[in-house]
């Protein structure tokens, strides 16, 4: 890739645009590694004939802005298939600055662009599932669906939607199966803490989906649709229009199945087939945002509203009688920031609305159990470069949530404020370090102080090493705290340190490209929160903070490319090996000390080879789950599980518009599993699905 | 110079990752499937079958057995008898004319079982949330349920529920005492009296909230034990009941922090025995709780409790973390440590066969 593009010395006041957007067209970029005496030399390539620029000295104005793309591994994400000839936004003005002061030293993965396009539509679960990023605990298709990032706990990962995180402040948990795909137009998972930077939660790790800003996009317009087996149909829309000033866009999606899957029933004798009761899904919502910058750029402002409802059936499980369960969940967020940038400093200032309800019926006896909260959160972010080598960040967060659940959480109010702030040290170009701080207070009360030191060393053209070693934590619940009866308001929050070292080889030559990371990470929690029967009372369930967690684990993932003129490989690779224990009880016949958590798989991994030719694509991807232990003693367990995919598809274009079809076979061995007990999974089925894409560029002159 | 570079980069890493990888530990053990128990014989005082309710969900209930000539346990002789899950939930399970009525809530069923190695022979299903099962005569049977505000019918001869009576609230324990039916109630303040001819409520006997067990002494005296109510902070009680006049000739309460449970008597029917936290036990001649436990506990989750009716040796069940196998403890009956054994998770019920 280098060598393809006539270097440009061109000076821009904004640091946003490919140079043939100057001209009036909007472009399609790469975004290249280019290493040599500036270590973060980040080139931005327009790729369209007749439109190749680069806009190589940008990156002196703009290189803090792409430091956290150094460290996303920029190259397996956008260094590859140009094929994909418009990449759908504008890739630069991602994020907040804060990423390139929390993810220092962390390894950060994303979905790449393929594993993107062939989810769309659908939710996170989807996504994740099929892409193998890691293991997901999922309840069934369209059920409860959350992470389980080294062996933390659905609570210990946030989910981050532009900067705010989604964590249910009642129980906790973000529920992949509730956000949908289309609205992430940029995923990260960060594996390991990130409390320091991101405060409460982040022990496990932390994902972050945001939307980026369009300006200069063009007008936009793209239809995705699949049908699956079991009555599944998933619809998005979306419209986008962006000049240089501004930029609206609305996504609408409907989302549905009926889930009616066939299984042998091993719960009754002889294991008769049985087809899945009272689960179906559905699912609707939309989103809207509308940015809007000053001429100069200094100023830049955005408003997202984003609404969603969704009822799902509860299937019982395959030793369940209750077939009558269902849950209701229905959202309003909203969000409103005003970037401020100048050279001397840089500020953000956000403001944001979320609201939840749920509705959770169970059977006719027994009240519905309703669920409602809503949270203010108002955030300052500032960022002033000291130094040629020392940069500063730092900022307060306020949040005040209210909460209740009927019958069994009375309305509470909870006040949290926490200032965070980081130093980044860049002594010369082999080198990276960053402080980062936080401190936090909830209900007048001051939480101990994290924080977390990182460094990223570059060896030399091809290896870089990295390391982190931070202090996290995680505030307990509503529920854990006000649920009558039983609720603890003496809790303390969950404590956890989190050491981490990475080596990342990154080889590209001209026909191929390698990246190969590594990770070793050591992680200790104390005073896990777990609800018990309490003492003396058995009809009553009580948290605590019972557990002292030591994890440790090994991740390796590797992803290379090959061209041969038109032939493109694709290839990932991924394996996770989690050790993760309780150390500690309190019952000295307690026989779970130091054995593995349950529903924690101590190996896990995942392979995807993709071909592509001209416009015809085939991939096969393998998933094995490593077997879980159902009970803390490990005296039962869930055996290990391959799932296979392979997808066909085929792209065309014509004009302005490109039509995606894609044919894909999910369970191809149709492997009889369960991802948690007595819970039945689909067999072997089918997708299809159709993109429909029209892309109108900026015509306007700058 | 460069590529020598390079190769002890590359030098470096390999063997960064050898010894990195090689530190990995043992596999953790699977647990031995334990052998099929269709061929075992258990006769009449052979030994003790315990209730295991599992989680919630997790459709993890079992049955276990300990065995007194030996002292081992077979943890799940249900499954590995009939090799099937027994369901989810196992509240309890009842002798009624010679088969084993194994009572699984969160499955709406009951396992109707040959008690010599727990074969099954019938199920009967159609229940919500069925918790104890009592006969008021050879052919028919009652059926307690926690969410249904009813109590369910069966019908002995065929092992079919044949249907149902409304109940105000949560059916719980069940004591038949000539042709009434005592039940008690978790969310009632009350003992209801039901005629088993008619079905009917007859009486209601006033007594504290979370009436959770019932048990008839020597003298044909009724007892109930209550925990109270969480929610409204009333306190439990222990209630001896006339069960010819209905009228209630002692109140014990108990303090708003204790919740009693598991009461039991031993086989001559004198003296009476509960968990709160640790074990009393007090004669049926008392006139005030019991102020020190017989078995004190210290770190553990004590959950079932039952009094061997040969002699009087205390049955004990620890839940530990509720999340994996508890244990059997059995105690002299003066509340001396004779041995322990591993049986299912949150053991609950004890039934001496």
């Amino acid at each position: 890739m280098k060598g393809r593009y006539q270097r440009v010395n061109k000076s821009e006041d904004l640091p946003y645009e490919c140079a043939s957007v100057a001209s009036g067209r909007s472009c399609s970029v790469e975004v290249d590694f280019a290493i040599s005496a500036l270590v973060f030399l980040v080139d931005v390539c327009c790729i369209d004939p007749g439109c190749d620029h680069c806009i190589m000295n940008i990156r002196k104005e703009i290189k803090f802005y792409f430091i956290f793309l150094v460290f996303l591994q920029i190259p397996f994400l956008y260094g590859q298939d140009s094929i994909v000839k418009n990449i759908e936004y504008d890739i630069i003005s991602i994020n907040s600055f804060r990423n390139s002061f929390v993810n220092q030293g962390l390894l950060i993965e994303k979905p790449d662009s393929i594993q993107r396009s062939r989810n769309e539509v659908g939710t996170l679960t989807d996504l994740f599932v099929q892409n193998g990023l890691f293991f997901i605990k999922s309840y069934g298709c369209g059920n409860l669906a959350t992470t389980s990032i080294r062996g933390a706990s659905a609570s210990q990962t946030p989910l981050l939607w532009n900067g705010l995180n989604l964590q249910s402040p009642t129980n906790g948990t973000v529920d992949l199966s509730l956000v949908p795909a289309i609205l992430c137009d940029v995923i990260t998972i960060q594996n390991g803490g990130g409390s320091a930077g991101w405060g409460s939660g982040a022990i496990g790790g932390l994902i972050q989906a945001n939307n980026v800003e369009l300006f200069n996009a063009g007008l936009k317009l793209k239809y995705i649709g699949t049908l699956g087996s079991f009555g599944e149909a998933q619809n998005g829309i979306k419209i986008s229009s962006g000049n240089s000033k501004c930029y609206a866009d609305v996504r609408v999606y409907l989302q549905q199945s009926k889930n009616n899957f066939t299984f042998r029933n091993l719960g009754i004798a002889n294991f008769p087939l049985d087809t899945l009761e009272n689960s179906t899904f559905n699912q609707k919502g939309a989103q809207a945002q509308v940015g809007w910058r000053t001429k100069n750029g200094r100023h830049s402002f955005v408003l997202r509203a984003w609404y969603q409802k969704t009822d799902r059936e509860i299937p019982p499980s395959m030793l369940e009688i209750n077939n009558l369960a269902r849950q209701q969940d229905e959202f309003f967020r909203s969000m409103g920031s005003w970037k401020i940038n100048y050279s001397k400093i840089s500020m953000e200032l956000k403001s944001a609305v979320l609201t939840e309800f749920m509705d959770f019926y169970q059977s006719v006896n027994l009240p519905n159990s309703l669920t409602h909260a809503v949270s203010f959160i108002n955030s300052v972010d500032c960022r002033i470069p000291i130094s040629k080598s020392l940069i500063t960040n730092f900022g307060i967060v306020a949040n005040s949530s209210r909460a209740d659940v009927t019958q069994y959480v009375p309305v509470t109010i909870q006040n949290r404020v926490s200032a965070f702030t980081a130093f980044q040290f860049i002594p010369n170009e082999k080198l990276n370090f960053v402080l980062n701080f936080r401190a936090e207070e909830v209900q007048a009360k001051l939480l101990p102080l994290v924080g977390s030191v990182a460094g990223e060393w570059k060896g030399n053209k091809f290896l870089m090493f990295k390391t982190s070693l931070s202090r996290n934590y995680r505030i307990p619940t509503f529920n854990d705290l006000y649920w009558r009866p039983g609720g603890n308001a003496n809790l303390k929050p969950e404590d956890s340190w989190n050491a981490d070292g990475s080596v990342v080889v990154n080889i590209e030559k001209n026909h191929f490209l390698i990246n190969y990371f590594f990770t070793a990470y050591f992680r200790q929690t104390k005073n896990w929160i777990q609800w018990r029967p309490t003492v003396g009372n058995s009809t009553i369930w009580s948290p605590e903070n019972l557990l002292e967690v030591w994890s440790k684990g090994l991740e390796h993932h590797l992803k290379a490319d090959w061209y041969f003129n038109k032939l493109k490989i694709n290839l990932n690779l991924a394996y996770n090996y989690v050790r993760a224990r309780n150390e500690k009880s309190k019952d000295i016949n307690d026989l779970s000390v130091g054995k593995q958590l349950v529903y924690v798989p101590t190996h896990y991994s995942y392979g995807m080879i993709q071909f592509t030719y001209r416009n015809f694509y085939l991939s096969y991807a393998h998933q094995f789950n490593g077997l879980r232990f159902t009970a803390s003693d490990h005296s039962t367990y869930l055996p290990a599980y391959d799932l296979a995919t392979v997808t066909i598809g085929k792209r065309v274009d014509y004009k302005i518009y490109y039509f995606d079809v894609f044919f894909r076979t999910v369970n191809l061995f149709n492997e009889e599993y369960q991802a948690m007990s007595w819970r039945p999974m689909p067999g072997r089925y089918f997708q299809i699905g159709l993109t429909i894409n029209c892309n109108k560029p900026n015509t306007k002159n700058k | 110079m460069k590529k020598n570079e390079n190769l002890l980069w590359i030098g470096m890493l390999t063997t960064l990752l050898i010894i990195t990888n090689s530190s990995c530990e043992k596999e953790d053990p699977l647990p031995v499937t334990p052998p099929s128990t269709t061929g075992i014989s258990i006769g009449i005082g052979d030994g003790v079958f315990i209730t295991n309710e599992g989680n919630y969900l997790g459709g993890n209930a079992k049955v276990s057995f300990y065995n007194f000539s030996d002292g081992t346990a077979v943890e799940d002789l249900f499954s590995s008898t009939n090799s099937l899950p027994l369901g989810d939930i196992c509240q309890s399970m009842t002798l009624i004319n010679g088969k084993e009525y194994i009572v699984v809530n969160n499955s709406g069923k009951i396992e109707v079982c040959n008690p010599s190695n727990l074969l099954r022979a019938a199920t009967i299903t159609g229940f919500t949330s069925p918790r104890f099962i009592v006969s008021v005569s050879a052919s028919k049977a009652y059926v307690s349920d926690y969410i249904s505000n009813s109590i369910s019918i069966v019908n002995l001869v065929n092992n079919t529920r044949t249907g149902s009576f409304p109940f105000p609230g949560a059916s719980e324990a069940m004591v038949l005492v000539g042709n009434d039916v005592f039940v008690s109630s978790i969310n009632r303040d009350k003992v209801y009296v039901i005629n088993s001819t008619t079905d009917l409520i007859v009486d209601s006997i006033p007594v504290a909230m979370g009436g959770n067990s019932l048990q008839l002494d020597g003298n044909g005296n009724l007892w109930v034990l209550c925990y109270g109510d969480y929610v409204t902070s009333s306190p439990g009680g222990l209630y001896r009941i006339n069960t010819s006049t209905h009228g209630v000739e002692l109140s014990l309460p108990f303090t708003t922090a204790e919740s009693p449970t598991k009461l039991c008597a031993n086989n001559a029917g004198d003296t009476l025995y509960y968990l709160n936290y640790s074990v009393y036990r007090c004669p049926i001649t008392t006139i005030a709780l019991p102020t020190l436990p017989i078995i004190t506990a210290t770190t553990q989750s004590f959950y079932g409790l039952g009094i061997r009716p040969l002699n009087g040796e205390i049955y004990v069940t620890d839940a530990i973390d509720y999340a994996q196998r508890g244990k059997l403890l059995r105690y002299t009956p003066s509340g001396t440590l004779l041995d322990t054994e591993l049986v299912g998770i949150i053991p609950g019920g004890i039934y001496f066969y």
